[in-house]
């Protein structure tokens, strides 16, 4: 389904930082960067705001590792031309991200800041998004906000965009040239968690089933990567591999040929199409097992229902949003991360809320997390669905 | 080309492609089950059928049109947006017989679309049909505004899809039937000596007074009535529809077709192998996941399946004279 959603992370922080890391050094660099920010700020000097913005972006902008570099621009006062240069359309995160960023444009707090927003869709094919871009660049926007087509075939185009003065911040597929500011979250860091909370509610033993995404992909690379670094100490977890490519349908399939095969399952690491690994389990009359997965809204309604244990993390598609707000920052002059590691929304069981983080009136396919709330991005559902895509 | 290779051919692909497409889904079928002896298991037995069922009832269009020498690549977004589209009228209380009679109207208009792009323009259906789906995938999204509806399916359509009859699934009894339909028009009527004379020599046969269009028409219409199908199949099986859901259902069944012995040209094959090439497909998919194959292992063997098939069949189908 989001086949063509995920993030990229671009290659050079990632091998330089050795993201394995544990995340203890994280409060570390957040104290660093707290102290950074916070002169960035006091530059800016948005009155009024400027308070809850600055604890707002403690959270909220954190670098993706200790060594990521800051960029700062000299100041413009807005209001700004944004434009959004997406990619692919066709599937309900990506519409999502295109409402959401249409919202927060409109948005009370933000719509002063904003001379213009257009939000633009070419398809997979690389060279109708490099025409695409090559269009704001004439049109002289301020700066654009990317979901790319490919890691390094729009990087070319970004570059002229920066050399023309405008601002590119590259979200979920990131590109992989420096001069892209980056906002995503943590891949590997989602994949961990999905696997610590699986060796929790297992005791560490038992057959675990690994529901993968999209071959090739970056991100199935360095979630898998993660949960099999995790699984990998625990000598006593057998896992079982498949491919439901990020989608119900196959994701259901593939499953329910698991469960045909014999093997009992103790515990699902799956990271897309959950909803349908649920209804696998349904329709073949087993109890449902543990299961760490995606943000879909069926995943949520059915752990809702059903009460089986469930830890649900998701891609938001509130980046978008959060794009433009590193963008609005970054061109009043605060100095910002290059690399920002967004929030993981997390919910489980326990924590869901009707209404709030699951939306029993809503499709199976909508994605949940359209709220960043540490980011003060906080989006009512309904005025999303009324934005035209 | 004489009438003589002509028949050759014919009869070489036929018989040769059925042979070894079948001989190769008993040998999957002993692999699978050394590897995992409860891949025989009734559970499982049940499980595989109902997963060949999307893939078997699409081959089937697919296997009409490419007789013809054409293709159908505008199956992904028809089966998705006559989906959405039945779910939504009935969802918004239009009842059972409309809302299905409705996704079965645009599976209709889809091939007759289509055929007109390819009878009457003569255009290549790969790329008239290529645009088709382009043009559904907008339509679905001014239509749905990027969120199907949530939507309640059909008791009976659920039913179709993951229901049982006196212990039997109901989904691959459906394909059953139209196949066993299927069949019988192929090798007993005369649209279905059509089909192979259109793929064989279409100016012949139009020369010889038949009106070619028609069976075009007839073959684009089959394939968009049956992607039509497989999508409520499909709706009724994920209890859902989304964007996308069509998307695994261009390449696979086509693969099923050719492994199935049908002449990618066109003029020669038959549903009879194609039934074989759908479960010879996801046996292997299921015997690869077993084996813990991963994803490129499994390309791997795809790609060097279809390609040895389609060296074989293409030897044996050399005239001899």
């Amino acid at each position: 389904m989001y086949a063509l959603m995920s993030g990229r992370i671009g290659s050079r922080w990632e091998v330089a930082q050795g993201r394995d890391e544990p995340r203890e050094e994280t409060s570390m660099q957040r104290r660093q960067f707290i102290k950074s920010v916070a002169g960035g700020v006091a530059a800016t000097a948005v009155s009024g705001l400027m308070g809850r913005r600055a604890f707002a972006a403690d959270k909220c902008i954190m670098p993706w590792a200790s060594d990521t570099p800051m960029v700062k621009r000299e100041a413009k006062s807005g209001p700004f031309k944004i434009a959004l240069s997406n990619s692919y359309i066709g599937n309900t995160w990506r519409t999502e991200m295109v409402q959401i960023a249409k919202a927060y444009t409109e948005r009370d707090d933000v719509k002063p800041m904003i001379a213009s927003f257009q939000a633009t869709s070419s398809g997979n094919e690389v060279s109708a998004q490099i025409a695409q871009m090559n269009q704001m660049i004439l049109s002289g926007v301020d700066a654009i906000i990317l979901n790319a087509a490919s890691p390094t075939g729009l990087n070319s185009v970004v570059d002229q965009a920066v050399d023309a003065g405008i601002l590119v911040v590259s979200f979920d597929n990131v590109v992989t040239t420096e001069n892209a500011v980056l906002v995503n979250e943590d891949q590997y860091s989602m994949g961990k968690q999905w696997a610590d909370f699986i060796v929790d509610k297992t005791g560490g033993k038992g057959n675990i089933l690994v529901v993968r995404g999209v071959a090739g992909t970056f991100v199935d690379q360095e979630r898998t990567r993660a949960a099999n670094d995790v699984f990998g100490k625990h000598p006593e977890i057998k896992t079982t591999e498949i491919y439901g490519n990020w989608d119900d349908g196959t994701a259901q399939k593939v499953t329910a040929n698991a469960l045909a095969s014999g093997t009992k399952f103790d515990g699902v690491w799956s990271q897309g199409g959950d909803t349908g690994v649920v209804r696998a389990f349904q329709q073949a009359g087993m109890d449902i097992p543990p299961i760490a997965g995606e943000a879909e809204n069926g995943f949520r309604k059915l752990a809702s229902e059903l009460k089986f244990p469930m830890l649900s993390i998701g891609q938001s598609p509130a980046l978008s949003a959060l794009s433009i707000k590193v963008a609005l920052d970054i061109l009043q002059g605060k100095e910002t991360p290059r690399s920002v590691s967004a929030p993981l929304p997390t919910a489980t069981t326990d924590t869901l809320k009707s209404g709030e983080n699951f939306f029993p009136d809503l499709p199976d396919s909508f994605f949940t997390p359209i709220s960043i709330p540490v980011c003060g991005l906080d989006f009512d559902v309904n005025q999303i669905l009324k934005q035209k895509v | 080309m004489t009438t003589a290779t002509l028949k050759s051919r014919f009869g070489a692909f036929t018989r040769h492609g059925v042979a070894v497409s079948y001989a190769l889904l008993v040998v999957l079928i002993v692999v699978a089950v050394i590897l995992n002896p409860a891949f025989a298991s009734w559970a499982n037995v049940k499980a595989q059928l109902q997963i060949a069922t999307f893939i078997g009832i699409i081959a089937i269009g697919q296997t009409l049109v490419i007789l013809t020498g054409q293709i159908d690549l505008s199956v992904p977004w028809n089966l998705t947006f006559s989906s959405i589209l039945m779910a939504t009228l009935y969802g918004e209380g239009y009842g059972f017989a409309v809302a299905v009679g409705a996704a079965l109207l645009v599976g209709i208009g889809v091939g007759l679309v289509n055929a007109i792009g390819v009878a009457v323009f003569r255009l290549h259906s790969l790329v008239w049909t290529l645009g088709m789906n382009a043009l559904l995938e907008g339509a679905t999204m001014v239509y749905t505004n990027g969120q199907p509806p949530d939507s309640t399916i059909p008791g009976f359509v659920r039913f179709l899809a993951v229901g049982n009859l006196g212990g039997l699934p109901v989904a691959p009894l459906v394909w059953a039937v139209l196949a066993a339909v299927t069949i019988l028009v192929l090798a007993r009527s005369r649209f279905g000596r059509f089909l192979y004379a259109t793929g064989n020599n279409e100016p012949a046969l139009f020369l010889s007074g038949v009106a070619t269009r028609r069976v075009h028409v007839g073959a684009f219409v089959a394939s968009g009535v049956c992607a039509v199908l497989a999508g409520i199949l499909l709706t009724g099986y994920a209890s859902q529809t989304y964007l996308g859901m069509g998307n695994d259902y261009l390449l696979v069944p086509i693969a099923a077709v050719i492994i199935g012995g049908t002449n990618i040209m066109g003029g020669a094959g038959g549903y009879v192998g194609t039934i074989a090439g759908t479960l010879i497909v996801v046996l292997l998919q299921s015997i690869l996941s077993i084996a813990q194959i991963g994803q490129a292992g499994k390309n791997i063997t795809f790609g060097l399946i279809i390609i040895a098939l389609v060296l074989l069949y293409a030897r044996e189908a050399r005239p001899t004279d």
